[in-house]
């Protein structure tokens, strides 16, 4: 939880100096002495500064677009400046917060070596805990972000230890992204919390809640998105239903995406490309296991990237294909551009 | 609403006045014992304020009210040519407003007489026309589509969730702000907020105040007398989910070849990014475009295998060039290849010697024959081998030149298709002959397709127009035709929001 420093970031000739003045001050008397023993200051001090520096940029209006170099060194994150960051992401003005956000998710991103192959993933766990104890505190945009990174990004089993948290959050401020994020962890207590927003008139009738009920355990839901992708021959709908099944990730829900693998089914967009469905199918469980290369789908250049799908869909799921794997295909581009053109 | 408190006591006290009826038999009645003829003009309840603003082309309802006990006929009229009445010899009477709001605030007198055996008496009330209108700011945050102004059609403006944007509210006629009321359909999902500031104001900018829904449509509406009063204005909100995606550009160049050296190496990849999200933002979503390069240069990849200076691609397979870039760019999410030149090479089936008229490509090209044209010319082979071809007619994979070749060629030859740019992932993009800004339409475009799913359109302003990447930087959510397929679509939502 924050550390107990009460400034906000502000700016002026020596707002530095008094910005880490008063942090330093308010931190020895709220903290009793115990954790200055645990800090070394002169490399507090530098992670400070650059967490300073950046959030200065942030409030001249850069924006975060991927460079995190000055928080990770040889590999390694600075937990120190993580901390700072968490504190500031409370303190910030809402725009600048969602920055400091997005600078975290990328911290965690660039470090993990899963996302220099193919991967976006964040696995790193102080990480993954600042954006649930710092960036949920208040519904708007900051929250927003976070949840969207939480949802998307980071493995199910990570978040398992944070299920009644995310569980409280939505009872406290139900967003359409947070009933998706309690789908994916499947807290035990959420399930009632889930049921009873979904008898209210504002949310009853979100399709975001219904994944929330079939990925908690509601089986009548569950079969009823089942059901629909198994029957669908209509390619773009059949897309759209893998990837509710994947929000869902039960091994039910799973399981039927396993089974369609082999779909010879293609999204046609005329003088465009044509997408295997095939590729929304491996989305579903990029989504349930982030951390499994073979299900990075910009690695997929051969059959055999289908071919360990499969193993996966066989060993995992007990499916026996009935027929045979469709001709190679993730996306065929038809020419763009065309030279008549202006 | 809120009985009018100075009309409610003159009514209360009308009715608990003496009851005055005279009985002839019983008494002579005095004169001087009758109650005055008396009415008041109220809201169409009888009991509450008359309003005081009428929209235009809509209508309200007055009612008169006489003295208690007392009958008679009615009769209103107005000196206002800015609305009609009908009903008026009614007790209640409907005013209609016309075509033109008020000039000044209570410039529309609305009288009643009322007339009994025992004389008359009048009552007046003053409204003031009003028109309101939901207009695109000055500033727009994300999207407003004004419908290309269509006769009934409704403004529509898009906002992030839980985000803001702005409308601009324009009321003629004497009204301002605080004399009407705005609200929206479903607050949970989209929120109007006058500010302080501009409730004495007749043109201001009304908060949009985006909920916690991932998408959403709703009405805010501007109402007189209350919460639930006559509608005057409609805008439409849509509230989405912010869809920010990742998109790696890589210019790739091959340090082997010199003939792959790209012109714009440097390529300002924030400032498209800047420039692309310009368009993208209507529909609140925005492109994260990354450069490949650390540098923001360009990247070095051994790809030009045989030495043509061009990226070779081939309908309906993939290139060990091709392969030689995707297994080196395997970053998650949408990926961009800007190159020097491209082409598609569509190989010949068989050889074919010096004089013959006619060509034939490979079976797996099959479906790809429409691209090659009648009478346009192509190149043949390359180096020693190349010589140029006009297309004098096809059928299937063979197609008829217009003359004899002058060069012999193998299986190994191929009619280099002119490419500009390949859709997938990665987009391809040829680089030869294009401006900066060409090349950021492109990536706009084609991330449509791919990350926005939208459709080719036939509507040359849009960034989705099909044929042309400069200068369109529209995202409409008015249902535009696409030019492929039969239909319109509505490229807000379109979007996937998930």
């Amino acid at each position: 939880m924050p550390m107990g420093y009460s400034t906000s970031f502000i700016n002026g000739p020596s707002w530095r100096f008094c910005f880490a003045a008063i942090f330093w001050i308010t931190l020895v008397f709220t903290t009793t002495g115990c954790i200055a023993g645990l800090y070394d200051t002169d490399k507090g001090d530098k992670s400070m500064d650059k967490v300073v520096q950046q959030i200065e940029r942030f409030h001249a209006g850069e924006t975060f677009r991927g460079d995190t170099t000055a928080f990770i060194a040889g590999g390694v994150v600075d937990y120190q400046a993580v901390d700072f960051l968490a504190e500031a992401l409370l303190k910030e003005e809402e725009a600048v917060s969602e920055q400091i956000a997005a600078l975290l998710a990328g911290i965690a991103k660039n470090v993990d070596p899963l996302n220099s192959m193919g991967g976006d993933v964040v696995r790193d766990a102080r990480i993954i805990e600042v954006l649930i104890d710092y960036g949920l505190t208040n519904p708007g945009i900051v929250r927003d972000y976070c949840l969207d990174v939480l949802q998307l990004k980071v493995p199910p089993k990570l978040l398992v230890r944070h299920g009644k948290a995310l569980s409280v959050n939505l009872e406290q401020w139900p967003d359409s992204t947070a009933f998706l994020l309690v789908a994916k962890v499947k807290p035990p207590v959420a399930v009632e919390i889930v049921d009873k927003l979904a008898e209210t008139p504002e949310w009853g009738e979100e399709w975001e809640v219904h994944v929330a009920k079939a990925g908690l355990g509601n089986t009548d839901v569950e079969a009823s998105f089942t059901d629909a992708f198994l029957a669908s021959d209509d390619p773009e709908e059949k897309a759209a239903l893998a990837e509710k099944l994947g929000f869902i990730g039960t091994e039910t829900s799973l399981k039927a995406v396993a089974s369609e693998m082999r779909t010879g089914l293609i999204i046609e967009m005329p003088e465009v490309m044509n997408t295997s469905v095939r590729l929304s199918l491996i989305e579903a469980f990029n989504y349930n296991f982030p951390e499994n290369p073979i299900f990075f789908v910009n690695t997929i250049v051969d059959d055999s990237g289908y071919a360990m799908v499969e193993t996966f869909c066989e060993t995992n799921y007990g499916i026996e294909w009935t027929t045979k794997r469709p001709p190679f295909l993730t996306i065929q581009g038809f020419p763009s551009d065309l030279p008549m053109e202006e | 609403m809120a009985p009018n408190g100075k009309r409610q006591k003159q009514a209360e006290g009308a009715k608990s006045m003496p009851d005055t009826t005279c009985d002839s038999k019983v008494a002579k009645c005095p004169e001087e014992e009758k109650k005055p003829v008396s009415v008041k003009i109220f809201h169409k309840d009888g009991t509450s304020d008359p309003p005081k603003f009428v929209c235009l082309k809509k209508a309200l309802s007055l009612k008169a009210v006489p003295g208690e006990g007392q009958s008679g006929t009615f009769a209103w009229s107005t000196t206002s040519n800015l609305v009609t009445l009908t009903n008026k010899t009614s007790a209640t009477v409907t005013v209609t407003a016309k075509e033109n709001a008020s000039g000044a605030k209570d410039d529309v007198p609305i009288k009643v007489t009322f007339t009994t055996s025992d004389g008359n008496a009048n009552d007046t009330t003053n409204l003031t026309v009003i028109c309101v209108k939901f207009l695109k700011p000055d500033d727009v945050k994300y999207g407003y589509d004004e419908m290309d102004n269509g006769a009934d059609k409704i403004h529509h403006v898009s906002v992030k969730k839980n985000g803001t944007a702005k409308v601009k509210v324009k009321i003629e006629g004497g009204a301002v702000a605080q004399d009407l009321f705005f609200t929206s359909d479903d607050d949970a999902s989209v929120e109007p907020v006058v500010e302080d500031s501009d409730k004495a104001k007749a043109e201001f900018d009304l908060t949009v105040k985006g909920k916690a829904k991932n998408k959403a449509e709703k009405s805010f509406w501007a109402r007189t007398e209350s919460k639930t009063g006559e509608k005057c204005a409609e805008i439409k909100v849509n509230v989405y989910k912010e869809i920010a995606t990742d998109v790696t550009v890589a210019k790739v160049y091959d340090s082997t070849k010199a003939g792959t050296n790209l012109t714009h190496p440097n390529m300002d990849i924030e400032a498209a990014e800047t420039e692309i999200n310009k368009s993208y933002k209507q529909c609140v979503a925005k492109l994260n475009l990354k450069d490949k390069s650390s540098t923001g240069g360009k990247v070095d990849i051994r790809y030009d295998k045989n030495g043509n200076g061009k990226m070779d691609l081939e309908p309906g397979a993939t290139t060990t060039e091709q392969t030689a870039i995707t297994t080196g760019f395997t970053d998650a999410g949408k990926r961009v290849v800007i190159v020097k030149d491209l082409t598609w090479q569509y190989f010949l089936k068989t050889a074919a010697a010096v004089d013959d008229e006619t060509i034939t490509i490979k079976d797996s090209m099959s479906g790809y024959m429409k691209y090659i044209e009648v009478n346009k010319t192509y190149k043949l082979g390359t180096g020693a081998n190349e010589e140029t071809i006009k297309v004098k007619s096809k059928a299937g994979q063979t197609i008829t030149l217009d003359s004899k070749l002058t060069k012999a060629h193998t299986t190994s030859d191929a009619i280099m298709w002119p490419l500009s740019g390949l859709s997938g992932n990665p987009i391809y993009v040829k680089e030869s002959g294009k401006t900066e800004e060409k090349i950021r339409g492109t990536i706009a475009h084609e991330c449509g397709h791919s990350l926005m799913k939208w459709k080719d359109l036939k509507d040359s302003k849009n960034v989705m127009y099909y044929a042309g990447r400069t200068g369109r930087v529209e995202v409409r959510y008015m249902d535009k035709a696409k030019h492929y397929e039969a239909g319109n679509e509505c490229q807000w939502d379109t979007v996937p929001r998930s």
